[in-house]
């Protein structure tokens, strides 16, 4: 078990500095600071600052960022190991296949978790300093289930990058979340205009898409409406380690079974 | 200095050369027409979406971020009560019972489905995205009309209002509504008499009633002008004006509100 440990443990520190070498995070906190510095400061025409637009774009902005270098560590961290052969000497190890797997998955959900904290910093610097509001209960619960959105994302990509190239990957779970984030809410109001054909799909990704819509705390964030219950907030994060064991499971057997 | 940088500052002074020269163009020779919008020029007729788009998400954000279908009219007045919308389309209701469909279940539970209006205090909230609305579309009537509403009503900055309202007229010389709208403000709230009788007046003469489909919303505007016209009249006691403005509203619009409304001010005024 202590092995089994550390293996993972090396494995994460990999991802992590991986990370932090190729600068993008750095990259992507420079621009946000330069796209939101100008709004902060911005002020409509009026004694009392319009807090919401801002905190809007911020919270959009963090979304964009994190699930870009979320989907971007992810896909490309099985590829570039079959590409440059170091899978083997790794293998060559005593590391098992699944224990790679594993290990890989938190590698990049720590690195993408390691953003997202960074950028829910800045965003709680900046509700402190602009509207005096510090620590509030609805910006924990969000952080909380974003960290579980990128933890089920960082599954389905890590599926897709062992059996389908970096781009076609990066796109399709790309649509996927966008898509779910979107219009996951009415998929069945959808599905019950149309005819059998179209409303038979819309149903089917109805039950067996992921719905990252769970985890998009945005609006009660922004617009002040009240926390959810933390039962709710349980519910949410058992169906997020449904699916990531789903994906995780199916992602084992076809590394297993995967010729290197 | 070595041959690339010789061509570069040649290629500077070329164009700083030519610059001069263009200056020197006659407008009417110049491909491109002056005086456009830098967005009418890259967005085309996408920015009257765009602009929709932002005066939406205003009203997204009147009702506490949640898209509503429906709303009554009172229900503006209930500032912080959340409540339901009073109605959804037959064709929106979902088949499966969301007791049997646990994701509709949570997504309900999750994401927030009454909505609630901003307080007035509040309402500075809007003012981002009406005012890019206004910005990126300057045609959009019903953006500065409800710029002006928030201005006015819930903010109670009248000056500002009719700064925006005057702001939409250099833009839309044609419309009746918008002086209209601009008239009842100096009228309300900043109580300018002259300017407001003005205001009324050309409302009442860019007033278009040969379109079927404009018809209703015309007549009201029309109506409504000359019944203030009347009334400010009768205010400073000219009471031939009031007669010419109640015979125009009896000639044109002979089953109007306002039309009957006017006569009975007149019918007041008069009696002994």
């Amino acid at each position: 078990m202590k092995l089994y440990l550390r293996q993972i443990r090396t494995l994460t520190n990999l991802s992590l500095l991986e990370l932090y070498r190729r600068k993008d995070l750095w990259v992507v906190l420079i621009l946000s600071v330069v796209i939101l510095a100008p709004l902060s400061v911005m002020t409509t025409t009026g004694t009392t600052p319009a807090y919401r637009t801002v905190n809007e774009v911020a919270l959009l902005l963090i979304w964009i960022f994190a699930i870009t270098i979320n989907l971007n560590i992810t896909a490309r961290l099985l590829p570039a190991e079959f590409e440059s052969r170091t899978i083997y000497p790794l293998l060559a190890k005593p590391i098992r296949r699944p224990t790679l797997l594993f290990g890989k998955y938190c590698g990049a959900l720590v690195a993408s978790l390691s953003a997202l904290a960074l950028f829910y910093l800045v965003l709680a610097l900046l509700l402190g300093i602009r509207q005096g509001v510090w620590g509030s209960l609805i910006l924990l619960q969000a952080l909380l289930l974003h960290a579980a959105c990128l933890a089920v994302t960082t599954a389905i990509t890590l599926l897709g990058s062992l059996f389908l190239s970096v781009s076609a990957n990066l796109t399709l779970v790309a649509l996927l979340v966008v898509g779910m984030l979107t219009n996951g809410q009415q998929l069945c109001q959808l599905a019950a205009t149309q005819s059998i054909p179209p409303r038979t799909l819309l149903l089917s990704l109805h039950w067996l898409a992921p719905h990252l819509e769970f985890f998009d705390l945005r609006q009660r964030l922004i617009h002040d409406w009240p926390p959810v219950s933390w039962l709710l907030i349980g519910y949410v994060l058992l169906y997020a380690a449904g699916y990531i064991t789903i994906c995780l499971t199916l992602a084992g057997i076809l590394f297993q079974r995967k010729r290197l | 200095m070595s041959r690339p940088f010789y061509i570069l500052g040649l290629a500077i002074l070329l164009t700083l050369s030519l610059q001069s020269r263009l200056f020197q163009v006659p407008p009417a020779q110049l491909p491109q027409l002056g005086g456009h919008n830098i967005l009418e020029m890259l967005l085309g007729e996408t920015r009257q979406l765009i602009s929709h788009a932002f005066l939406e998400k205003a009203d997204d954000y009147l009702h506490g971020g949640v898209k509503h279908t429906t709303c009554d009219g009172d229900a503006h007045d209930h500032a912080d009560a959340p409540h339901a919308p009073t109605s959804v389309p037959h064709t929106q209701m979902p088949r499966h019972s969301p007791h049997r469909d646990p994701w509709s279940w949570l997504n309900q539970h999750l994401h927030v489905q009454e909505h609630r209006h901003l307080s007035q205090h509040q309402a500075q909230e809007l003012l981002p995205w009406l005012q890019a609305a206004c910005y990126t579309d300057p045609h959009n009537i019903a953006a500065f009309e409800t710029t002006a509403y928030t201005l006015e009503r819930m903010l109670h900055r009248p000056h500002e209002a009719t700064n925006v309202l005057q702001h939409a007229i250099q833009y839309n010389p044609t419309s009746a509504s918008l002086e209209l709208s601009l008239a009842e403000i100096l009228l309300r709230s900043l109580k300018d008499i002259p300017n407001a009788t003005q205001a009324f007046a050309n409302a009442n003469r860019k007033v278009q009633l040969n379109n079927p489909k404009t018809y209703d919303e015309q007549s009201m505007i029309k109506g409504r002008a000359l019944f203030y016209l009347g009334h400010l009249a009768l205010q400073t006691h000219d009471l031939s004006s009031a007669q010419r403005f109640l015979h125009e509203a009896q000639s044109t619009l002979p089953r109007n509100v306002a039309t009957r409304d006017l006569q009975r001010l007149l019918d007041q005024y008069q009696a002994p």
